[in-house]
């Protein structure tokens, strides 16, 4: 039972991880991207890929995933400042309706079939504090960490994150300040993207991906962030270590069919709890 | 708000008996027309099957909820009917009308949970509820036998057709029960268009807190609305279990099955009558005729292209677009 509370504070670090691009997203640009979960699948693809083809371990693969992601949540900004009133509803249905579009290029560029990233190295077991535990996702679960701790830096120690935070507390007050609001989507856009992408190569290293996979992670990122609220990125790492342990002892003592369904019921709560913050962005321009 | 008098009960019934017959008329001839080709009467009826989901998923959204979770009501009744046909030896007739009455339960369920729910949220919560269905479907194998699905499901019971007209006699009258549901759903959509529950959706759709001061009880109406939806995705279901003979978590409660109403009711125009049975049938018969046979994700493309449209350049669907310009011409200048 240890070893199944390590493992799931260890899937917990990932899970906070996957949902940083995504609330990131959402508290900044008040867009509900659907298609973060595609972009995460996307990034497991190249990091599947690159490990295929020239062995580069999922790390070192990170990179090159998050770059095309990236690249591909800037260009949706077109599209998605095009989308009218009411905004968060509509652009809620827009990117589902782009999720569908990865999902089919996903699917003619690499099959529907089932990928892995199962490193050979990653198989061995560390002992740590008496608990046995699998090296690959205790390296994924730090590299995560490491991330998250920098994207904390970032989002409260620079002046990119202050911009960041202003636009994402109050648009008119930043405009006064002298940011400009649409700036400020793109960057915090592309950082999305670049987020799900790079966190795509350790997704498919501890799950399987293929092209209809993205729902999984998405149901996560969209119940982390609604835990944490808009704008608090630094409770998405507790929310995902929560959701980890919580997940991990509803397998253990539940069987897999509890371990599925609480991040569902959990949404569905969260939602009835305060699923008003979602809309209350709907001010947009 | 200057709304139109809602006209007497009589009046708006005796208006939908032109059209009424109209529709029955085209839905009864259209085997002929194709020639009763097997293939095209296929196509026929699965598009027919499409416009019956669509056209449910429509009657909630007439108040402004976008569910992403009719798969629920989809996949409980094929669930439904099925279970019933293979385990308790039932008409499969009785069992599309349990396969409603279980997807109205879901229906009311799903009101409870998440009708009070602002727009955003209620999609979600809608999302999650099927994809829960889907994983108890899974996983609770000593009903469901888990991912392996149901198979030897029976088809819908036609009186023995001889000779030449046994097997192709039942493919016709398949499709002659999917067109006579979405024709009955037409017309209840029609009947209630004018009557004061269609203006409620239309009110709460358009502003939910004054049509609440006005004394509208927008819960109930979006529970009923909700309900009487969900029972008609369920006869959906139950069709489609009677049709293909099997079910599967995957495929009846897969995210496909909310994908696809969505999009092609919303394509063909939320607002509209006629729209989500025009948008499944053109969706559907161009992906089958056309894009099915470019890449096997072409379906994805073509469904994701068409909302994206929707979203940005026609808000109204292409029957909502087209409407407005007709009556644009029609007025005076």
């Amino acid at each position: 039972m240890l070893e199944a509370a390590a493992g799931g504070l260890m899937t917990g670090a990932l899970y906070a991880l996957l949902a940083s691009g995504f609330a990131l997203v959402l508290s900044v640009a008040r867009t509900f991207n659907l298609a973060h979960g595609e972009l995460i699948v996307l990034g497991g693809y190249v990091g599947e890929y690159l490990w295929r083809t020239a062995g580069l371990s999922p790390v070192l693969a990170m990179p090159f995933a998050a770059l095309p992601c990236g690249a591909l949540a800037l260009a949706s900004r077109p599209v998605l400042r095009r989308v009218g009133e009411p905004f968060v509803l509509r652009a809620l249905v827009l990117t589902f309706g782009l999720s569908l579009i990865l999902q089919g290029a996903l699917q003619d560029a690499f099959s529907a079939d089932h990928r892995l990233i199962a490193v050979p190295a990653w198989e061995a077991g560390v002992r740590l504090l008496g608990v046995r535990l699998p090296a690959g996702r205790l390296i994924v679960a730090a590299v995560s960490t490491g991330l998250l701790l920098g994207l904390y830096l970032v989002w409260t120690r620079t002046f990119l994150g202050k911009s960041l935070r202003a636009v994402s507390q109050d648009r008119e007050a930043a405009c006064l300040a002298g940011i400009s609001p649409a700036r400020v989507d793109g960057i915090a856009l592309a950082l999305g993207g670049v987020l799900a992408g790079a966190s795509g190569p350790l997704f498919a290293a501890v799950h399987t991906v293929s092209p209809a996979a993205g729902l999984g992670p998405a149901t996560i990122a969209i119940v982390l962030t609604i835990l944490a609220g808009i704008g608090h990125m630094g409770w998405l790492l507790i929310g995902g270590l929560m959701l980890g342990l919580a997940e991990a002892m509803a397998g253990w003592f539940g069987g897999a069919m509890w371990r599925d369904l609480l991040p569902l019921g959990l949404l569905i709560g969260l939602l009835r709890w305060r699923g008003g913050i979602l809309v209350s962005g709907q001010d947009r321009p | 708000m200057n709304t139109p008098h809602p006209p007497r009960p009589l009046d708006a019934g005796m208006r939908l008996v032109g059209p009424g017959a109209g529709g029955l008329a085209l839905v009864a001839i259209l085997p002929l027309a194709l020639g009763l080709q097997d293939h095209l009467v296929y196509l026929a009826t699965m598009a027919a099957l499409l416009a019956l989901l669509a056209q449910s998923w429509n009657l909630p959204a007439q108040a402004g909820l976008i569910s992403f979770g009719h798969a629920a009501f989809f996949g409980v009744g094929a669930y439904a009917s099925a279970l019933l046909s293979l385990r308790a030896h039932a008409s499969p007739w009785l069992g599309l009308l349990v396969a409603a009455g279980a997807a109205a339960l879901v229906g009311w369920l799903a009101a409870r949970i998440a009708g009070d729910l602002p727009g955003p949220a209620f999609s979600l919560a809608t999302l999650a509820l099927a994809e829960g269905l889907r994983v108890i479907a899974l996983h609770w194998t000593g009903l469901t036998e888990g991912a392996w699905g149901l198979v030897g499901i029976p088809g819908l019971p036609w009186p023995a057709l001889t000779g030449a007209w046994s097997p192709r006699g039942a493919r016709i009258l398949d499709y002659y029960a999917a067109a006579a549901s979405v024709w009955v759903l037409c017309l209840i959509l029609a009947w209630i268009r004018r009557r004061p529950f269609g203006l409620a959706l239309e009110a709460i759709r358009q502003a939910e807190g004054r049509a609440e001061a006005l004394g509208v009880n927008t819960r109930q109406v979006k529970r009923a609305a909700l309900i009487l939806s969900a029972a008609f995705a369920g006869v959906a279901g139950g069709l489609h279990a009677h049709l293909f003979r099997w079910v599967d978590p995957a495929s009846v409660f897969g995210v496909h099955h909310s994908v696809v109403p969505l999009i092609m009711a919303m394509f063909g125009g939320t607002g509209t009558l006629l729209g989500p049975v025009a948008g499944a049938a053109a969706l559907y018969l161009a992906n089958e005729l056309v894009f099915h046979r470019l890449a096997p994700g072409a379906h994805l493309w073509l469904y994701g292209a068409a909302i994206v449209v929707v979203v940005v350049a026609l808000p109204r669907g292409i029957f909502g677009y087209l409407q407005a310009r007709l009556e644009r011409r029609h007025e005076p200048v």
